[in-house]
């Protein structure tokens, strides 16, 4: 015999992850050795791949998985971002933007600083979420990730045609207006646009807030 | 000597390697919160979940929503992925659980049934792939669940006894034990389509 101590047991054993194909190169040499031998074996080997071609057959089409993906990202938006009043005292949840929102609020602070002298802002024209609930002109809310360098983040509001005009407390999370505020911005096309750019964590229409509704 | 670049099995392993290493990278982007790689991870997870867990449900209703239970953990639990496993067994085992859970919810077991159309035969080869199927089908229905997942996680998802004790959370020996079982089920149970010749027990033969 010339299955170098392979017994029928252990053929037997090793038959199914040699038929799905994860047994390793040395398992399968030394099973297809003793099958050569083996009728027994050669019969169940042949059984195995038989019973693994119906299973396999018996599948159904593919469903479109976009819609199920669209509703998970709304579970997750749910999940993730609080109102705009309790957004520096939300625990759970929240947390993963938490600690984004530590690392990113060096850059967010020397970022913040850097546009509002750049466009000469008025000083009432920025708050945080957390200061007295005016009304907000802001009409998406952004998280980027915290390597997120400050000429990216520069670049991404110039091509969007945005400008931040609230953040949290901890700069963890901004509010984004339209730099033209006579126009009526197409919320949900710029929302679909930030979410195609690299680095975005999270953007999302404000609900209540002017423009056009996604 | 076959070069390593013309083996097929090397190709073939070299493209899973890819594979991996590319949902390493996006469910190391997921725990860091990027809505990108989750929606890459999920689009390339979808497809062979819904048909796996379909073959446990036939309440599309019900896929959907153990996928999204499942992927909703993904997202959460990202960072927690320690890379002693497969992604995808991972995410596997991830969508066992809340396959449990939800069936346990929803359903009373006799609908837990595969309930797929019966085509009707236009062809030869059709018809006999319709033998093969009724024949798995049938053969499915006489084991313990526990048997029945561990021959579909390896014969429908190519899952290997390693992975298959990560998913099912249990000890290899255990896989071993219930895919021997399940084997020696159905081969005794159906000896018109296994081989009325073998039925006894191959551990007892020398």
């Amino acid at each position: 015999m010339s299955d170098e101590g392979l017994s029928h047991t252990q053929t037997w054993d090793l038959i199914p992850w040699v038929v799905n194909g994860t047994a390793t190169a040395g398992q399968r040499a030394r099973v297809e050795l003793h099958l050569r031998d083996c009728a027994d074996c050669r019969r169940e080997f042949a059984l195995q791949q038989q019973f693994q071609a119906g299973l396999r057959e018996d599948v159904e089409a593919d469903p479109d998985p976009r819609p199920g993906l669209e509703r998970l990202f709304a579970r997750i938006d749910a999940d993730t971002v609080p109102p705009a009043a309790a957004i520096t005292h939300r625990g759970g949840g929240w947390l993963p933007w938490l600690a984004a929102a530590v690392v990113v609020q060096s850059v967010g602070l020397a970022l913040l600083a850097g546009l509002l002298l750049g466009r000469g802002a008025a000083p009432d024209d920025y708050r945080t979420f957390s200061a007295a609930p005016a009304r907000s002109e802001a009409v998406i809310r952004l998280v980027v990730a915290p390597d997120t360098t400050l000429a990216a983040l520069g670049e991404l509001l110039a091509d969007t045609r945005l400008h931040i005009v609230e953040s949290t407390a901890d700069n963890g999370a901004f509010g984004l207006a339209p730099r033209d505020a006579t126009t009526s911005p197409d919320v949900a096309a710029t929302v679909a646009e930030l979410r195609r750019r690299p680095g975005v964590l999270l953007a999302e229409p404000i609900a209540g807030a002017a423009g056009k509704a996604p | 000597m076959q070069a390593d670049s013309d083996n097929p099995d090397t190709q073939d392993a070299g493209a899973a390697d890819a594979g991996e290493a590319t949902e390493r990278r996006l469910l190391a982007a997921v725990a860091r919160g990027d809505r990108v790689a989750f929606e890459r991870l999920y689009l390339r997870q979808h497809g062979v979940l819904a048909r796996f867990l379909a073959r446990h449900t036939a309440r599309r209703d019900l896929v959907d929503d153990i996928i999204n239970d499942a992927f909703w953990v993904v997202w959460r639990k990202a960072a927690e992925f320690r890379g002693d496993s497969k992604v995808g067994t991972w995410i596997i085992g991830i969508a066992y659980r809340c396959m449990l859970k939800t069936l346990r919810q929803n359903l009373p077991a006799a609908e837990v049934e595969v309930d797929l159309p019966d085509p009707a035969a236009t062809e030869t080869g059709e018809a006999e792939q319709r033998e093969l199927r009724d024949w798995v089908r049938r053969g499915l229905d006489l084991l313990s669940p526990e048997q029945r997942m561990t021959l579909e996680l390896a014969y429908y998802l190519g899952q290997s006894c390693e992975e298959i004790a990560v998913i099912m959370n249990c000890a290899t020996g255990t896989v071993k034990a219930r895919m021997f079982h399940a084997r020696l089920r159905l081969r005794n149970s159906l000896p018109a389509l296994g081989g009325a010749d073998f039925a006894a027990n191959p551990a007892e033969r020398k």
